[in-house]
């Protein structure tokens, strides 16, 4: 889940970002806002079986009792940016992301 | 604990007690006004003295050596504070004492399928495990050799097994077994507290496994245990109805650890304690029926009509929490 978390941070496109020229350079206290949506391809996350230890009698191989194969499923999300101005040069940024990546298992 | 080829009970003292619900598999017990109260030890360390007696291919000082191997393993569980102290040698058989904690070697040809057997003295105001002792069956063929003897049953591993017994612990119903001419065999385990043993020679079940870890963990419980880990609790039902002694096993894919437990009520309710933080898979499955005697005593109907079958979802067991409550839901065979 974590990993799919951060996998969504990063394949998340970027929010274009405004350029400040001239006259039109931003005051102090100016909000930027951007928002974006973001979209995590699904991914196999393995699979795992479920053994005993053998009685090395019978077998040298661990007795498999059932195997669970785990998926991460495609998912959705939301991404924003808030930033205001300090001063012209200088803004101060914070983003949240929200996605719910589903971890899937098969038995 | 059982020779592979058994089905005759292997402690006597499970046909005295009950188990106790609420933990990790079985934890022996006793009623007490009522109320069944966990079997436990009080006053640490526990002091055990060693029959002084030798048995072909082992010697008294032998046997002491592989049972405080086998103290020590159970002592170095994580965050359980258990201690064993050596008392030195002593004349009297475990199976005539009741005074102070005795392991050593008896002939008891008549219990041929017993390879080693746990009794009790409990305090029966407070459920203190007052004294224990430990009988290994000399009728059978023995080794205390590092990596086992063909033909010889390992004293280190029946001791683990034993030492289990000692410290309040009931059976694992974690391994399969297979009916064959003469008795029934072990096909694997993943607990130290299965009740049938490896075959001889064989030193595997000298390493406690998840199982037994969370068993202990729980039966001990400490403020640090239960800060670092959780439990998962629930019901088995079959339309609607609660599911007695259904074997629930919790399954981590992200360490391969299977820890078990069962329903011990007539509502089908179960709780896996001493488990660690994570994510869960839940199965469900009737005891095989050759075992019940090995886990329950004869007052408790034990349901085994049902197929097995998994909980739908991950269960999710919080540090020092609770899972939120399951009810795994199975159908008649």
């Amino acid at each position: 889940m974590m990993a799919a978390a951060i996998g969504t941070l990063l394949c998340a496109p970027a929010a274009a970002r405004a350029q400040y020229v001239g006259r039109n350079v931003p005051r102090a206290g100016t909000v930027e806002v951007g928002a974006t949506a973001t979209w995590t391809a699904g991914r196999d996350a393995g699979s795992i079986d479920a053994t005993e230890t053998s009685n090395p009698t019978v077998s040298t191989s661990p007795l498999t009792l059932f195997r669970a194969g785990s998926k991460v499923k495609p998912s959705i999300g939301v991404e924003g940016q808030v930033g205001v101005y300090v001063s012209p040069a200088f803004e101060v940024e914070g983003m949240a992301s929200f996605s719910r990546p589903v971890l899937s298992v098969r038995l | 604990m059982k020779a592979p080829a058994v089905w005759v009970a292997a402690i006597a003292a499970v046909w005295l007690v009950c188990s106790v619900d609420a933990g990790a598999y079985l934890k022996l017990g006793t009623r007490i006004r009522g109320d069944v109260v966990s079997l436990k030890w009080a006053t640490l360390p526990i002091r055990y003295f060693v029959t002084n007696r030798d048995v072909p291919n082992v010697t008294a000082p032998q046997l002491q050596t592989a049972v405080a191997r086998a103290f020590a393993t159970w002592d170095a569980t994580p965050d359980v504070q258990l201690s064993a102290e050596f008392a030195g040698f002593t004349a009297t058989s475990p199976l005539q004492n009741r005074t102070d904690t005795v392991l050593g070697f008896a002939d008891r040809p008549d219990l041929d399928r017993v390879l080693g057997s746990t009794s009790f003295t409990v305090d029966t105001v407070s459920g203190e495990i007052v004294e224990a002792d430990i009988f290994f069956n000399s009728t059978f063929a023995w080794s205390t050799a590092a990596a086992g003897e063909s033909g010889r049953y390992d004293v280190e591993s029946i001791a683990l097994h034993e030492i289990g017994h000692l410290h309040g612990l009931g059976h694992s119903a974690l391994g399969e077994t297979e009916l064959r001419a003469g008795g029934r065999r072990v096909l694997s385990s993943e607990a130290v507290m299965f009740p049938i043993a490896f075959s001889p020679g064989s030193i595997d079940q000298r390493t406690l496994h998840a199982d037994d870890i969370a068993g202990i963990s729980d039966l001990y419980q400490n403020d640090a245990i239960h800060r670092r880990t959780g439990s998962i609790s629930g019901r088995v039902t079959r339309n609607g109805t609660g599911v007695t002694g259904a074997h629930v096993i919790a399954f981590s894919p992200a360490t391969g650890k299977l820890v078990a437990g069962f329903t011990l009520s007539d509502d089908g309710s179960f709780v896996i304690a001493a488990l660690d933080a994570g994510t869960y898979v839940l199965r469900v499955e009737p005891l095989d029926d050759a075992d019940v005697d090995s886990f329950f005593d004869a007052s408790m109907t034990v349901d085994m009509n049902f197929r097995p079958a998994f909980f739908p979802q991950l269960v999710v067991v919080p540090p020092g929490g609770t899972s939120r409550s399951v009810e795994i839901k199975v159908v008649p065979k």
